[in-house]
């Protein structure tokens, strides 16, 4: 089910500048603060301009922001987890040890520090969000791995004579895929969850990129009579996140039983 | 045990090292000239030039490095450009209290619902209840720590004005003032870390109970909730407690969010107005409180294994 969440958001991100109702960067001074009606369905913002497009459009940043990010992660979370598992020995404890420092971290305030040096921007918050979460992709890309080592068919291949690359290549990744499929649907929760974040704090998308978390920073002033200003972006955070998790969980259900009944 | 613990030791002290060192180069490594940062905007040439000299800016980045690790060992973290040339000890000083309280009511909230929650969703599994707080860890994992601030304060705080909405009084001051005023960013901070503490509890709780030593606990006669409390949630906390410490990171990384919905002047919003303004001195000043409070901590919680885990206590 999350999946058809999902799915739908990305249909209106991809669809947006199609789809959407009105431009998300015109304004409209007459019709500021407008409460949400026929003509705009979802409101209009401060300055008028109709939130429901904004939404859509802020769904191209949010999606454009976590497909990046996952991308990033996930290709350096399996590198490492990969080699370090393959290779065991002091490689894999000096790789485990550095995650484990990187770990150490809030990875928020990391991502902070990362944006702040090389300047608030969209692709700057991107490296930052990839940057502190591949460590966690690693690890479980690696204890996959351990575990699919020592299966019957890794043994064989090898005693076949395949090289240590075409073992890890044809043999282990297709193991993994699984478990990293999962992650990649939980990391994108994480990844929009700290791009809304982010760009609430001012570090992220700059105005007037339509943003979901620079909507919500838009909207404080208003929120005691105008909450929806607010709570629109804010909303549509909620209900993507959420449907990523729901999508990771599901897809992990169902690995698992099974799994199990093997 | 000792060596349990020394051998935690010794990785702390490269973790702070490759920290701080990590954070210096970052600062050092911010797109224009420093000096000319901090030396402000009506600054003249002789004026960012002297900045420069104040700061040990001209010289090459790792002696600069070194130079801050031997104030810092001595108690000297530097001067804040932002806080008028306050020693950013003062600083740090002023505001650790703050988010200490913050994290410490947060921790106490969450884990206290979480412990329950998760039990009970693990004892009743696939029933209302099962069903009901799962979702609910979904929902508060979901919703951002921003947006769920916001409707804290509208619903709570404006319409209903049940709590103040904003604001922060030392503790000492008044401490009936300053524990409202901390309900409701405590309840911020904790939803989410909630979510995660149930779902990890409930899972391991779910396994423990499928241990063969409950069955054969049940069948001695002992009542369920003997065997809950002495069986169970022993075993059970030990995952438990390890997503404990992985949160205090998140908590600390979700205060500067809260702190700053909320205007309460602590670590997070330093940190937070330290990078907006490239006050170098304050924030490696933060990133090494925060990073010697994130080990202090997984130091404690490491203790806590080795007391929930005889094998440990037994063997190291």
């Amino acid at each position: 089910m999350g999946g058809a969440v999902v799915l739908i958001l990305v249909i209106l991100a991809i669809g947006a500048p199609v789809i959407a109702p009105y431009s998300p960067y015109k304004a409209d001074f007459n019709g500021a603060k407008n409460a949400p009606s026929w003509h705009h369905l979802l409101g209009q913002d401060q300055i008028g301009r109709d939130l429901l497009s904004r939404a859509m459009y802020g769904a191209r940043t949010a999606l454009y922001v976590g497909s990046l990010v996952v991308t990033i992660a996930v290709t350096l979370g399996v590198l490492v987890g990969t080699v370090g598992g393959l290779a065991g020995g002091w490689t894999d404890r000096l790789i485990g040890a550095v995650v484990d420092m990187t770990f150490a971290f809030p990875s928020l305030v990391l991502a902070l520090a990362v944006t702040a040096a090389l300047g608030p921007s969209l692709t700057t918050l991107m490296i930052a969000i990839g940057a502190t979460s591949w460590p966690g992709l690693s690890r479980v890309v690696r204890s996959a791995v351990f575990k699919t080592k020592s299966r019957d068919f890794v043994t064989s291949a090898r005693a076949t004579g395949a090289g240590p690359v075409r073992v890890a290549v044809r043999h282990v990744l297709p193991n993994v895929v699984p478990e990293i499929i999962v992650l990649a649907s939980l990391l994108s929760a994480t990844a929009v969850l700290a791009e809304a974040s982010l760009s609430f704090l001012g570090l992220g998308a700059k105005p007037p990129t339509p943003s979901w978390g620079l909507g919500v920073s838009d909207g404080q002033p208003f929120l005691e009579h105008q909450p929806w200003i607010a709570l629109v972006p804010g909303g549509f955070v909620f209900i993507t996140v959420m449907a990523f998790n729901v999508l990771g969980d599901g897809i992990r259900d169902v690995l698992d039983p099974r799994l199990r009944n093997r | 045990m000792r060596q349990y613990l020394a051998q935690r030791f010794l990785l702390a002290i490269p973790t702070i090292f490759f920290v701080t060192m990590l954070v210096f180069l970052l600062t050092r490594v911010m797109p224009g000239d420093p000096a000319v940062f901090l030396a402000g905007t009506d600054a003249t040439r002789s004026d960012i030039a002297s900045v420069r000299k104040e700061f040990h800016l001209d010289e090459p980045v790792p002696v600069q490095y070194l130079r801050w690790l031997k104030d810092a060992a001595h108690g000297n973290l530097g001067r804040s450009v932002r806080n008028a040339r306050l020693p950013v000890t003062t600083v740090l000083k002023d505001r650790i209290l703050a988010t200490l309280e913050l994290g410490f009511i947060t921790l106490l909230i969450s884990i206290s619902i979480s412990i329950p929650l998760g039990v009970l969703a693990a004892y009743k599994r696939d029933t209302f209840w099962d069903h009901a707080s799962t979702t609910l860890a979904l929902l508060a994992l979901s919703l951002p720590s921003f947006v769920l601030a916001y409707l804290l304060i509208f619903i709570v705080g404006l319409h209903f004005k049940l709590l103040p909405p904003a604001g922060y009084v030392p503790f000492l001051q008044s401490p009936g003032t300053n524990l409202k005023l901390m309900i409701l960013p405590a309840i911020t901070l904790a939803s989410a870390a909630l979510a995660g503490k149930t779902r990890i509890l409930r899972t391991t709780v779910l396994e423990v109970l499928n241990q063969d030593y409950v069955t054969v606990a049940r069948a001695k006669g002992l009542s369920m909730r003997t065997v809950l409390q002495s069986h169970v949630l022993k075993n059970a906390l030990i995952p438990f407690v390890t997503v404990v410490g992985v949160q205090i990171g998140s908590i600390l990384g979700g205060a500067v969010i809260v702190e700053t919905v909320f205007g309460i002047p602590g670590m997070g919003k330093l940190t937070l107005d330290g990078i907006l303004s490239r006050d170098f001195p304050t924030i490696q000043g933060v990133v090494l409180v925060i990073v010697l409070v994130y080990l202090i901590v997984n130091t404690l919680i490491d203790l806590t294994y080795a007391y929930l885990d005889p094998r440990i206590r037994l063997s190291g």
